[in-house]
């Protein structure tokens, strides 16, 4: 049994301008001890899914599908039980990591506090427990004495990390954990990260636009794309063997530091509108190889070799290609 | 054009969410199509003294006569022309030197701001009232006594809304944006600035409407209003020194009285709905 | 090649608060400090540096929309800051910026066709039929619709990547001859990103523009500059061309951000690297990457480097390199 599954996950939000189907339908496995990619650019449903996996959407919800934690289904569980999961079970580093941070109280209060809330100890122990954490992220225990805006934007978000971390929870959601902070720190705390994760044998579900940081922190990727998977599987095989036209086109938007490329190859157009989304392949509209076929009918899931999946009607499975 | 129309739907589709607003946009509409098609509405003429003095409400006369038996409905509906021009002059004099004195003094900062806002703090410590009464015995009692006094110290605190708004609309870069371009500083105040704070400007003179029809009222009266051109608020005047309270004639009291309720609560509806609506609306 | 910008001792302190009644023991904060450049008619410049690094404060001192502490800026051999009001207005014409944010950078409540003319109408160029026109042209030479209705759309109805294609018309309508672009791509995403990059570079071809690209990610600069300064704390610490730069880095603190980026595909031996402290202090009297710097020397405490040359063209800012 896996550890965490999703099916078929379906999240609407409602808004003026009308249904935006954030989410249409998402299927995705998380091992123990796993390190899951899902890229993807702005809009393209990637924070919907983690907020809808810890149930915190808002002006919307969740219309369909299935998510199991070892395999309990966690969509039927009243709000009280689920608030138990939240945090405990599944927590989550987020973007805004920054303005999570009360001001006005101590760091070590901070993380203390969300610890007994959930378990029962002694308020000694649990300030013993936020010191060694704060140890882990590699900042000083004493930093429990501080305010937040004491630390640097990095120390901040290495505290928000110890504080997912306090319950050892069993899925860690790291939505954009990097985002706001400069290219040093980024590194700093993406190599902290991978090593807390392999220490402790986390499963770790990493969210990023950035498919760089992606390729050194997780084990596995999911691309999405207009609300949905367009290719999946091990790291390394997905960037050796990049089936799905958006993938590929995706690896070589990034600049890297290796060869001079006289040429950014930029994708023409815009991520799509999910009020009104493209028919058949919601990639369509932008793809170079589009055919009539693409216009009408969605793709359906196609295994290229064990985990590797894509959703493409032209990629070829690896018998055929030999 | 087009993205005109779709910014005034766009617009509408949220204002009519607000029940309160709705009500005072239609009590409001109500209110000045009386008074603005007067004649049409007007049962008598408004100078006429032919009736009965004093005779209460009935068929002949729907909401009674008074002391020289003028009808009081085609008074109350001419009156209600005074009392709009005049809230509506006052209120537009003081949007205007309020929004200058803003944009100037947020805009330019430095010793311009700090001259002007220094000025706006003694305006605003002053007792308005009693000024504008002092103002008005001295000046002698009239339309344009009334709005003299009330654009004079009325303004301030509008500018210091307007102000407030301004240092953080400077702030966007797309005001940087203008400056790089080589424009100058009244080309950015009057282009870009004003017209990003229009909303706040329209929603804040709305309100500004408000007060001034009620401040008339109140100058009015005390006696400080004009005889000859009869505002709601000269015809309480009048109801109270000819003895209409004496006589227990209500039918003279109520209706200017519940007409400046009416309209003071439409614009004051409507202009909080305004507000909310523009308020959320800046910056993004 | 001739330089089209010398940049002199330029600095920008901003007084910290604090300081006591009088403030006369105020410190300051130093955005820029003594920064010195010259750049040439017909490079990409890139200025590269993180957050904190006073590269948009040198952009801003650059076009003027500030006012230095210190130092001297010559465009054409002219000091920038000592232009009157009308010699200002004519040499803006000449030098134009593209802001960061796609958003607040566009007047929410201007017509695309607009924003577009003010910088026309500012600098009075002829006629509305006149103006039309080289709107028209302009959105052309940017890839974008020429439509009366697109033309009048305002900024919150197109997309981000098409409202950073107006902020870059916008630059180009008076026909400038030099381009300062703030971090332009960074609030985009990464397709649109490289379609923003790849049209800068046809324009550079097409109309012979000199650029300078402030940027945080050094990845993005090595390919669109030939030129570029990586800046730390408000200094230069290290200039040249692009390719002697990233290939053959002299300053530590250019190794560390070249390490820092992560490799575009999986590269197991890139988390072994070492990213140095997280410490940001700063150092009052020697050099301001000592702190952070992974071996220094007893004398780098008390003495800052200025820049010098190691090659030709290549300068750097360390006494270890």
């Amino acid at each position: 049994m896996s550890l965490l599954s999703i099916e078929n996950l379906k999240t609407h939000y409602y808004t003026d301008s009308g249904v935006v189907k954030a989410l249409g339908g998402v299927d995705l496995i998380l091992e123990k001890g796993e390190s899951v990619g899902i890229a993807g650019e702005s809009g393209c449903g990637k924070s919907t899914l983690a907020l809808s996996l810890i149930r915190l959407i808002k002006n919307g919800e969740i219309i369909h599908g299935k998510i199991r934690l070892e395999g309990q289904s966690l969509l039927e569980l009243p709000e009280k039980e689920f608030n138990r999961i939240r945090w405990n079970r599944i927590s989550m580093i987020s973007q805004a990591a920054m303005g999570g941070l009360n001001p006005v109280f101590t760091i070590g209060t901070q993380i203390v506090e969300g610890i007994l809330q959930h378990r029962k100890m002694k308020k000694r122990a649990a300030m013993a427990l936020a010191r060694e954490l704060l140890r882990k992220v590699e900042i000083d225990p004493d930093m429990v004495k501080n305010y937040p805006h004491q630390l640097s934007g990095g120390m901040k978000q290495r505290a928000m990390i110890a504080m997912a971390l306090a319950l050892e929870p069993d899925v860690v959601i790291a939505d954009e954990p990097t985002t706001a902070l400069d290219v040093v720190i980024q590194a700093q705390i993406i190599k902290m990260l991978r090593k807390l994760q392999k220490e402790m044998n986390l499963s770790v579900l990493f969210i990023s636009h950035d498919l760089s940081i992606l390729a050194q922190a997780c084990d596995r990727i999911m691309i999405m794309y207009g609300g949905k998977c367009m290719e999946s599987g091990d790291t390394a095989t997905l960037f050796k063997n990049p089936q799905h036209p958006y993938t590929r086109a995706l690896i070589n938007a990034f600049p890297d530091l290796k060869s001079r490329r006289d040429k950014l190859t930029g994708l023409p157009g815009n991520t799509p509108d999910m009020t009104n989304p493209p028919t058949g392949c919601c990639f369509h509209p932008r793809c170079a190889l589009v055919k009539d076929r693409c216009i009408s009918e969605q793709p359906v899931r196609q295994e290229i070799n064990g985990d590797h999946v894509v959703y493409c009607h032209f990629a070829k499975p690896l018998s055929e290609e030999n | 054009m087009r993205s005109e129309l779709r910014k005034i739907d766009r617009f509408w589709r949220v204002y009519k969410k607000r029940k309160s607003a709705v009500a005072g946009l239609i009590i409001l509409t109500v209110l000045v199509t009386i008074i603005v098609f007067a004649p049409v509405f007007s049962p008598y003429d408004p100078d006429a003294k032919d009736a009965i003095p004093f005779t209460p409400p009935g068929s002949e006369h729907l909401l009674g006569t008074n002391d020289i038996g003028v009808d009081i409905l085609s008074e109350m509906i001419y009156a209600g022309r005074v009392s709009l021009i005049v809230g509506i002059t006052a209120a537009g004099i003081v949007v205007f030197i309020g929004s200058l004195i803003g944009l100037f003094a947020g805009f330019l900062g430095g010793w311009v701001d700090e001259i002007l806002m220094r000025i706006t703090d003694i305006v605003i410590i002053l007792p308005r009232f009693p000024l504008m009464i002092v103002m008005a015995a001295y000046l002698g009692p009239g339309v344009w006594t009334i709005i003299f006094a009330y654009s004079i110290v009325g303004w301030p605190s509008l500018t210091r809304q307007i102000r407030s708004q301004i240092l953080s609309v400077k702030e966007a870069s797309f005001i940087e944006a203008s400056r790089a371009t080589g424009a100058g500083n009244i080309r950015i105040m009057f282009t870009h600035v004003l017209p990003n704070i229009q909303g706040i400007i329209i929603a804040n003179g709305v309100m500004e409407i408000m007060f001034a029809i009620l401040t008339e009222a109140g100058l009015s009266f005390l006696g400080l209003g004009d005889p000859t051109q009869k505002s709601w608020g000269v015809m309480l005047y009048f109801a109270q020194i000819q003895g209409a309270f004496l006589r227990g004639a209500w039918w003279w009291i109520f209706p200017p009285g519940i007409c400046i309720a009416l309209i003071s609560c439409s614009f004051n509806y409507i202009g909080t709905a305004l507000n909310d609506l523009f308020g959320l609306k800046l910056g993004k | 090649m001739d330089a089209i910008y010398r940049i002199t001792d330029l600095t920008k302190s901003y007084p910290l608060p604090g300081g006591g009644l009088l403030k006369k023991n105020r410190k300051v904060f130093r955005a820029v400090d003594k920064v010195s450049l010259e750049i040439n008619s017909g490079d990409t410049f890139g200025i590269v540096g993180e957050s904190g690094s006073g590269k948009t404060t040198l952009a801003r001192l650059l076009l003027r929309l500030i006012e230095p502490t210190d130092g001297n800026v010559y465009y054409k051999g002219r000091d920038v800051f000592r232009l009157n009001r009308s010699e200002l207005k004519k040499t803006r014409k000449e030098i134009q910026m593209i802001f960061q944010d796609p958003y607040s950078s566009l007047d929410p409540r201007k017509s695309i066709f607009n924003i577009i003319a003010e910088p026309l109408k500012v600098h009075k160029t002829g006629s509305l039929s006149d103006i039309h026109t080289r709107i028209v042209e302009t959105l052309e030479l940017v890839d974008l619709p020429t439509s009366d209705d697109f033309l009048s759309k305002t900024p919150g109805e197109i997309s981000g990547g098409q409202r950073q294609r107006i902020g870059i018309a916008r630059a180009l309508v008076l026909k400038p001859e030099f381009v300062v672009a703030d971090e332009p791509v960074s609030m985009l995403d990464a397709s649109i990103k490289a379609g923003i990059i790849e049209l800068m570079t046809q324009l550079k071809k097409k109309i012979n523009l000199t650029y300078v690209f402030i940027t945080h990610e050094l990845a993005l600069a090595y390919h669109f500059c030939n030129r570029i300064a990586v800046m730390y704390l408000g200094e230069v610490v290290e200039t040249g061309n692009i390719d002697d730069v990233i290939q053959s880095p002299a300053h530590p603190y250019t190794r560390l951000l070249l390490d820092s980026i992560p490799p575009t595909e999986p590269d197991p031996d890139w988390l072994d690297k070492r990213f140095g402290k997280s410490d940001f202090s700063r150092n009052a009297e020697g050099c301001k990457f000592f702190v952070r710097c992974p071996n220094p020397k007893d004398s780098c405490l008390h003495f800052r480097p200025s820049l010098s040359e190691i090659k030709r063209g290549h300068m750097v800012a360390c006494q270890l390199g």
